[in-house]
């Protein structure tokens, strides 16, 4: 395993924070070592047309006129397992520059990670179940097995982002999350109130699952949330492209809030013009289309719902 | 602004400290939220009256504060404070944007407070002059804060609408809405409220009712619908109709940009949405059909218009582990029809259109001047560029043929430079003879099939069986409309050129009465003389009809002819005509020219059997009505003989159709002379066989025929009755009838 993409990949996350505040005013733009760091990945498991656009045509967003501690909008991701892909995201969005507000949950009814077999997965329950458990577990099963399909390298990614897997229909939404802050999960800072602005979902199951499960609430906290979908194979690879293009995107939509918030302020509302002005909520439509034509091999899906 | 300025660095920690011991412990917010209004209240500074409003939001929204506390926190400061928010000039967006949200999340407590405390109108002044504001508000406000005014419009007619009681005693655990509400309540009277209700909603639709295609608007109202479609029955109905109207791809006509794809998909799923969701909650309601027919239509045109939107945005689909796929390779596009496959003529080879009719025109059959003119005519008009393209199409399909004749002596083993090979010498490539080009040299040794074994009698009859069904179905399903061509081409007619079903029709009867299979065997004993012989012969050609390839398909004309034989009967008379012809052909070509003396000796054996055959079964059909078709039968088949005319005679078994046949036997008299004797000889018969009445019809006409005949006949009957009356059996004369008298003495 000379070539273990998660090694490729943990070296990038790795390089991610050291890289970023050297080129803190383009925090889209992915570090020059990346591309470097990723390429020892076979080819045929990356997209291939995607992995160099970003670098070269992703307009950089201006230079924040904000201060780091200004405002931020609140992400959720989600996706079947809340092992992947989610947390993937999670971590890119927490460990960025801005360090996002960042909460994270799976769809699925339970955890199920590839097991020996692809007939015998490894199940486990959402909510009571930490990443630490299950990787202690399947590394006294079959270290050898878990760590060459990368599960072992993914559990141990996320026992240090938060304390285990949640499933979505649990979450009460605007119920305090104040043990993730206790415990120092990565993304809980500011996302206390357990409320998100935006959702990102990672497969179209997902979204509408969750978007689903949002009819079904009722919407009883009446607070608008933007629902994305991104869709990313479930693989490693996948991810950790896909994590990139949700972090991009999220730093597309939160410079447009920043914008609309500074420039609505009263004072402030002299210093914006044009496209500016409008605010984040209408912007999102453009933002998502302007995305979506540097991220052209991840359909994108969006709605604006319900807390 | 400068001086509360600093105190906002200070006053946000604080505030914050504050937000999070109430998150820590939600029983805080009783003693926070009367603390803070009137800091809130009096603050300037656009921070701390954002974090108030979110607070403030928060507080109400917070599922941790169980419902009856929520509604100690409602006091004249907070909608006071909600008041001030909403009706400061140009306020903050955001700031406008959480009071919104925090009016919709204590509309209900409000209304549930009021509802038990009917003493607080003072609140219940405040909540009314929030609902206005905001209604006021939904259609000049920026977009974000239209967003929550939308939310609060659903809240407002989530409460106003009757929900479900679900323990009447206990009211403090059922849902907040105007059910709870006592019908003479001072300050909530129903009747304004409903109708108020009313008005919201259509207002909450209008979105939708206009089918806007506007996403910021349509996805929150759709999604804020759910709620309603579950919990209040009452509307169900007139929100899914509503719904069932809206068409989520009206905005596809416009090009599609990436941007409007993204509109188009945000609003065709979020509908979709909603409607799986209504199916699956309530599946039994009545418009539930409907939803289903709905989300089925909406996903086949959404499937049509993404194929072309995907298309033009992406033509070429990456797929996972074929790097190749990145360029599409394209089918160049062909102008010209291609040439079929070999062997070619040279009218193949310049044939650049591919109109079959024009394919098939002749040149040669217009005028020598007028191919000048038109020639002359085009080659001043021509595209020189289309001719240059044709021209060198021509010459790559020459260049193509030439170069699939050259021998292939390369391919072979020995590489040899022969140039004789090359001097097309050699007869594969030098086929040129006629019209055909040189021909691609195959160097395959012939190759003969295996003998079929030899089929056994059953075989063979299944076969032959098969295939004239399969000739006479291909005969039938071919076009034309009429049995025989209403249209006469006269003389210039071709039996079997117009690839109709009359053509077909004919080829079937030349098939059967021309193919000379089994018939030899009658013509010799014909031209031996041997009468016994061909009696015999006669009888095996038509007993054995299985046995035989034309009996099998006369079989099937005659079925034919039978099932419409009204209409078909032209038919039968051309089939039997083609009888009679071939049965002479047959005799006079076997003969060597010796023709036979008399007309009489020209024995018509299979025209006889048939046309015998045909009349057995056409004849009891024959009603009074159809005078006209007996007589043209009569008149147009080829000849006439004594069982055809025995079995017009049974004619005059009915008494219907006597007549007709007098008429007929009247027309043969006149009008074939040929047949006179024979006619006259009937009449003789059918006098003698028939009653009085038709001794009456009949006897008319031999009179004038045969002079002479009926009175003997009458006496000779009378003499023969008189005879009778002695016979001893004691049967009486006067009891008899005529004919069957007749009979008794025959």
């Amino acid at each position: 395993m000379s070539v273990d993409p998660r090694r490729a990949r943990i070296q990038a996350r790795t390089a991610t924070p050291v890289h970023q505040p050297a080129l803190a005013p383009k925090p889209a733009t992915p570090p020059p070592g990346q591309a470097a760091q990723i390429a020892p990945v076979p080819p045929q498991q990356l997209d291939g047309t995607t992995d160099p656009r970003p670098a070269a045509s992703t307009p950089a967003p201006p230079p924040s006129a904000t201060a780091p501690d200004s405002y931020k909008l609140k992400f959720c991701t989600v996706c079947a397992s809340n092992n992947n892909r989610s947390m993937e995201a999670h971590l890119r969005l927490a460990a960025s520059d801005r360090s996002y507000p960042v909460i994270s949950f799976g769809t699925g009814s339970y955890v199920r990670l590839p097991g020996p077999t692809i007939s015998q997965p490894q199940v486990y329950n959402f909510n009571t179940t930490s990443y630490d458990k299950m990787h202690n577990e399947l590394q006294a099963q079959d270290a050898k097995l878990y760590k060459n399909n990368g599960i072992l390298n993914m559990l141990d990614r996320n026992r240090n982002i938060k304390w285990g897997p949640e499933r979505f229909h649990d979450w009460v939404v605007g119920k305090a999350r104040l043990d993730p802050v206790a415990r120092g999960d990565k993304g809980s800072a500011g996302a206390e109130g357990g409320v998100v602005d935006v959702i990102f979902t990672c497969e179209e199951r997902c979204w509408d699952a969750v978007v689903d499960n949002l009819l079904d609430r009722g919407a009883p906290l009446n607070r608008p949330v933007h629902v994305f979908n991104v869709d990313i194979r479930d693989n490693h690879e996948e991810a950790l492209v896909g994590g990139r293009a949700i972090l991009e995107l999220a730093d597309n939509l939160n410079e447009a809030a920043n914008q609309s918030m500074s420039i609505h302020s009263a004072n402030g509302w002299d210093n914006g013009s044009g496209v500016a002005r409008e605010s984040f909520d209408e912007r999102v439509p453009d933002i998502l289309a302007d995305w979506q034509e540097r991220w052209p091999n991840l359909p994108a899906l969006w709605t604006l719902s319900w807390l | 602004m400068a001086a509360p300025a600093q105190p906002v660095s200070d006053m946000l920690p604080k505030l914050e400290q504050v937000r999070q011991a109430c998150l820590a412990d939600s029983s805080q917010y009783i003693q926070v939220v009367p603390g803070i209004v009137p800091i809130l209240q009096s603050a300037q500074a656009v921070d701390v009256r954002r974090w108030g409003a979110d607070f403030i939001a928060e507080a109400f929204a917070t599922p941790a504060l169980p419902l009856q506390q929520k509604e100690l926190l409602i006091s004249d400061g907070v909608m006071a404070l909600l008041r001030g928010m909403l009706e400061t000039p140009n306020e903050d967006t955001a700031v406008v944007k959480s009071a919104v949200q925090a009016s919709a999340s204590i509309y209900p407590y409000v209304f549930r407070r009021v509802i038990s405390h009917p003493e607080l109108a003072l609140v219940w002044r405040d909540m009314t002059t929030i609902k206005i504001n905001i209604l006021q508000r939904i259609d000049a406000a920026p977009v974000a804060v239209r967003v929550c005014c939308i939310k609060f419009l659903q809240k407002v007619v989530q409460v106003q609408t009757p929900g479900l009681i679900t323990d009447p005693r206990r009211p403090e655990h059922n849902e907040t809405s105007i059910a709870l509400v006592p019908r003479n309540h001072p300050l909530l009277p129903l009747a304004n409220l409903e109708a108020e209700t009313s008005g919201i909603l259509d207002r909450l639709l209008s979105v939708i009712q206009e089918n806007s295609t506007d996403p910021l608007l349509v996805d929150p109202t759709m999604n804020c619908l759910a709620v309603l479609i579950k919990s209040r029955p009452p509307i169900q109905a007139k929100i899914l109709q509503t719904i069932l109207n809206y068409n989520p791809l009206r905005a596809a006509g416009a090009p599609m940009t990436t941007r409007l794809i993204v509109i188009i998909k945000s609003l065709q799923r979020t509908t979709r949405a909603l409607l799986r969701y209504t199916l699956r909650i309530i599946p039994q309601h009545p418009l539930a059909e409907k939803i289903d027919t709905y989300l089925r239509r909406l996903q086949s045109s959404t499937t049509a218009v993404f194929t072309q939107a995907q298309s033009l945005k992406r033509p070429a689909e990456s797929v996972e582990g074929s790097d190749d796929a990145k360029r599409q390779k394209l089918e160049p596009v062909r102008r010209y029809a291609p040439m079929p496959a070999p062997p070619n003529t040279y009218a193949q080879l310049f044939t650049l259109i591919d109109n079959p009719e024009f394919q098939q025109f002749d040149v040669k059959i217009l005028p020598e001047e007028v191919v000048c003119l038109i020639s002359s005519a085009l080659m001043q008009h021509i595209d020189s560029k289309s001719l240059d393209e044709a021209i060198e199409e021509v010459q790559q399909r020459f260049q193509k043929i030439q170069d699939a004749a050259r021998p292939t002596a390369a391919a072979e083993e020995d590489d040899d430079y022969d140039p004789e090979a090359l001097s097309g010498d050699d007869n594969t490539a030098a086929q040129v003879g006629g019209e055909v080009l040189p021909q691609p040299a195959l160097e395959l040794g012939p190759f003969e099939l295996p003998k079929p074994p030899p089929l056994s009698d059953g075989e063979l009859a299944m076969l032959s069986e098969q295939t004239i069904a399969h000739v006479f179905e291909t005969a039938l399903s071919s076009g034309g409309n009429s049995n025989f061509p209403k249209q006469k081409i006269g003389i210039n007619r071709l039996a079997g050129s117009t690839n109709d079903r009359d053509s077909w029709l004919t080829v079937m009867i030349r098939l059967a009465t021309r193919a000379p299979a089994a018939l030899d065997s009658v013509v010799d004993a014909q031209i031996n003389g041997d009468a016994a012989a061909i009696t015999a012969q006669t009888n095996l050609s038509t007993t054995m009809q299985g046995a035989h390839v034309p009996n099998r398909i006369r079989r099937l004309l005659f079925d034919y002819v039978l099932d419409d034989w009204k209409h078909r009967l032209p038919l039968g008379i051309t089939w039997l005509t083609e009888e009679w012809y071939a049965d002479k052909i047959q005799t006079v070509g076997t003969t060597n020219g010796d023709a036979p003396t008399t007309r009489a000796d020209m024995k018509t054996p299979n025209y006889d059997y048939w046309s015998a055959q045909l009349f057995e079964t056409l004849v009891p059909r024959f009603d009074k009505d159809d005078f006209r078709l007996l007589i043209r039968f009569l008149a147009e088949l080829p000849s006439l003989n004594h069982s055809i005319l025995s079995q017009v005679k049974t004619l005059t078994r009915d008494p219907a159709t006597v007549d007709i046949c007098k008429k007929a036997m009247q027309y043969l008299y006149l009008m074939r002379p040929p047949v006179r004797e024979l006619v006259i000889d009937t009449m003789e018969e059918i006098w003698q066989e028939g009653d009085s009445e038709v001794k009456s019809t009949m006897g008319q006409l031999l009179t004038k025929w045969r002079p002479g005949f009926v009175e003997g006949a009458a006496e000779q009957t009378k003499q023969e009755m008189e005879d009778t009356r002695t016979f001893p059996n004691g049967v009486r004369g006067e009891e008899m009838d005529p004919a069957l008298s007749v009979e008794v003495a025959v």
